[in-house]
């Protein structure tokens, strides 16, 4: 488990707790990024936002300081797809 | 005439096409206002269908029907209060499971729900099959269309179930289940209310839950109807429930829904998910270069720099055709008048007021609807939020947030639509900040001044540069401000980022030009009201005491311009042509050239070549620095008060023209030396 700030383009990983108060993470559950939720990374140049690509298409820009509080893990190829 | 049928709202998330359904519903057929009592632009059309005249408003984007910012509220109250004949749920086809949540919130509203799944084509291109027998069934038996409003496909077939919706009338109540102990508690709730609270037009079941979930709203409108034991009821029902769930209610409900919908997902849609990596990999390299590190900041510079480029390159040689009519205009009408032996005074209106003054700033009408364009493109592409991503470091430096850059860029068109962006803010604090610091973008009503001094005082291949450094010693300006004014006024942390990026689209020519229209539109309104007026209103002054030489120091315009010139002297132009056209000019920047013009007596032709008798290019850019900074126009002043109270409007009002003279003063003094 690391925060999505520790993660490199390219990989994929998967949401496992979001840290933050209620209303960020309902925020956050409206768009769709909730713990079970894959994302690629496409952009991270670190110290900025982080570019991830989540259910399919949908493109998110988050801050440094949100993408440190989104604790994810790597996912394999293998077990892309559940 | 046919008859009207009802009203149907569009909802859905940001950035599913719902801008691009509605366009394709309604044509030209629509109206763009206000929500009562906010600034937040309300669109309206009406479509014609088997005769019958449906009315449709537009809805901002929003995710459920939590509100978290006042886009959202505004949604949630229009469907809450003005209950829409029926409510199009526009979805975005190839996220179906996100979106499907504000649906099932839809309907568990009751809302008279059809269901659209909009980029259908995209979808079928991606191997994906979706029964909608199944998912209508599962939803409750809404009834489904499929769009591809881009290509204007089964635009014409929303356009019948919606009116067949209409009529049919509300639907049974849908249920998600929410499993036997959150439903006890709803039920004994939703008994509760059903005696006591009906008239707040929601079903109980529906009430029950927002109680449950601890919606400050419904909290408050069951309050009013006097039901405070009902709440305190609800209270403990929540307590009891999160204990015995061992999640608060509302986080339960949204898992439960998302639960539901995901089943309903699996089970009506069949994806053979073949080329996604290879489908992925343009956007992913369009994405890594556009906003890379090393590259993001350089690629925005260049592309805002080839905009002006193209702004100006492409719209002089029609703007000079424009200016060549008004003159020739404006001397035939005032021949014609003298022929037919109407009073000089007459000619003079027509000529000097009216025909130079509303002229001079019409002849920039090429320059902004370019503009406008490069600005439309650069939004419909989907790089002005990436344009966002790449900036959020940059803005944190400066204490902003990344999405007050939007609202930053939308300046350069206009402030007003761009002070009003800001609602996607969600701290109060960067919410203000952004808007302050908003009147420092170049808006297009500044363009004409910047044309007109540029043309006159620099050899043609340094005036696309000299008006690139204005915009940008704007944006250095505000970004100057904003740090300040963080560290001073708006001290505190600002809020975390996170902002969904559209997809990167190519727009449609068609689409392109709907949006450049609706935007200059506002400019000619303008040029045909306000602008009008502020010109008549400058000849008026100008030819009065009766008998003074028009314009002269003499007449009241002169009079008035006089007392203000010396102020302005220590930035190089302190004659009082130039104090009464930054005066009027509070009533919109594009008068300041038409109100030059109507002093001078002269077109904008003209006017640039009597300029240099008056100013020196060092003046002359003084002058451009103080028509950038100092107060902001009438109707951006009313938005700030409407946005942020009448005391950020007048502390808005107060800054600016203090920067404005010192940095006027400043460029003055020292640009002197050099260009003398």
């Amino acid at each position: 488990m690391f925060p999505l700030t520790a993660s490199l383009p390219g990989a994929r990983v998967r949401i496992l707790q979001i840290l933050g108060g209620r209303g960020m993470q309902q925020r956050l559950w409206h768009m769709g990024l909730r713990p079970g939720t894959e994302l690629r990374v496409i952009a991270n140049a670190g110290g900025g936002p982080v570019l991830v690509a989540a259910n399919g298409e949908t493109r998110f820009g988050l801050g440094w300081g949100m993408a440190q509080r989104i604790l994810v893990e790597e996912v394999r190829e293998a077990a892309a797809h559940e | 005439m046919s008859k009207s049928a009802g009203v149907v709202a569009l909802a859905g998330n940001p950035n599913v096409g719902k801008t691009c359904i509605f366009n394709a519903l309604t044509g030209m057929r629509q109206k763009v206002g206000n929500w009562p009592g906010v600034t937040v632009e309300k669109k309206e059309g009406v479509f014609v269908v088997d005769g019958r005249e449906v009315m449709v408003v537009d809805l901002p984007g929003i995710y459920g029907l939590t509100p978290y910012s006042v886009d959202e509220k505004i949604a949630r109250d229009f469907l809450l209060k003005e209950k829409p004949g029926a409510v199009v749920a526009v979805v975005d086809t190839t996220n179906l499971e996100r979106n499907l949540y504000l649906v099932v919130e839809l309907l568990e509203l009751g809302a008279n729900l059809v269901l659209d799944l909009n980029m259908i084509d995209r979808v079928e291109g991606q191997g994906v099959k979706i029964n909608k027998e199944k998912l209508s069934r599962g939803l409750g038996g809404v009834p489904i269309v499929e769009t591809a409003a881009h290509k204007g496909f089964g635009v014409e077939a929303l356009k019948k179930v919606v009116l067949e919706a209409i009529q049919k009338g509300k639907r049974e109540e849908f249920k998600v289940d929410y499993g036997s102990e959150a439903e006890t508690a709803i039920s004994e709730l939703a008994h509760l209310l059903e005696g006591k609270v009906a008239s707040l037009g929601f079903s109980p079941r529906w009430t029950a839950i927002k109680l449950l979930e601890g919606d400050p709203e419904v909290q408050e409108l069951v309050k009013q109807q006097g039901g405070e034991e009902i709440l305190k009821m609800a209270r403990q029902l929540a307590v009891s429930l999160e204990k015995k769930l061992g999640s608060d209610p509302e986080t339960f409900f949204a898992e439960r829904r998302y639960g539901f919908i995901r089943g309903l997902v699996r089970q009506a849609v069949t994806a053979t998910e073949k080329d996604l990596a290879a489908r992925l990999t343009l956007s992913d390299r369009l994405d890594r270069i556009l906003t890379s590190r090393v590259l993001g900041i350089p690629i925005f510079l260049l592309l805002m720099w080839l905009t002006f480029q193209l702004v100006f390159k492409l719209g002089a040689p029609i703007a000079d055709g424009i200016d060549t009519f008004f003159g020739w205009l404006g001397e035939s009408a005032s021949s014609w008048l003298g022929s037919v032996g109407a009073p000089e005074w007459l000619a003079s209106l027509v000529k000097d007021g009216v025909i130079s003054g509303v002229g001079s700033v019409l002849v920039f009408l090429p320059n902004i609807m370019l503009l406008f364009l490069a600005l439309s493109f650069l939004e419909d592409t989907g790089y002005m939020a990436r344009a966002a991503f790449v900036m959020d470091r940059l803005m944190h430096t400066f204490g902003l947030h990344g999405k007050s850059f939007i609202p930053m860029l939308l300046g350069f068109g206009c402030n007003v639509p761009a002070i009003m962006a800001t609602r996607t803010l969600e701290s109060e604090k960067d919410r203000i900040l952004t808007i302050l610091v908003n009147p420092l973008m170049s808006c297009t009503a500044r363009l004409p001044i910047y044309v007109l001094f540029a043309g006159a005082f620099f050899a043609e291949k340094y005036r696309g540069t000299v008006i690139f450094s204005l915009y940008l010693l704007g944006i250095i300006l505000a970004l100057l401000v904003a740090i300040l004014f963080k560290n001073t006024l708006f001290k505190g942390a600002v809020a975390p980022f996170i902002m969904e990026l559209p997809p990167y689209r190519l727009p449609s020519v068609k689409s392109l030009l709907l949006h450049m229209w609706e935007r200059s539109r506002v400019f000619l309104i303008k040029a045909g009201t306000i602008i009008f007026t502020g010109v008549l209103l400058v000849w008026l002054l100008a030819s009065l005491p009766l008998g003074v030489e028009y314009g002269s120091a003499e007449s009241l315009v002169g009079k008035l311009g006089q007392v203000f010139a010396p102020l302005l002297k220590p930035a190089g132009f302190g004659e009082y042509q130039a104090a009464v056209a930054l005066i009027f000019g509070i009533l919109a920047k594009e008068i300041v050239v038409g109100t030059l013009g109507t002093l001078y007596g002269v077109g904008e032709e003209g006017l640039a070549s009597v300029l240099p008798e008056h100013f020196d290019p060092a003046s002359a850019y003084a002058f451009m620095v103080m028509s950038l900074i100092y107060i902001p126009c009438l109707a951006t002043i009313a938005t700030i008060k409407r946005e942020a109270g009448w005391k950020w409007a007048a502390f808005a009002v107060a800054y600016s023209l203090v920067l404005g003279w010192v940095v006027a003063v400043i460029f003055y003094q020292i640009l002197r030396h050099f260009w003398a």
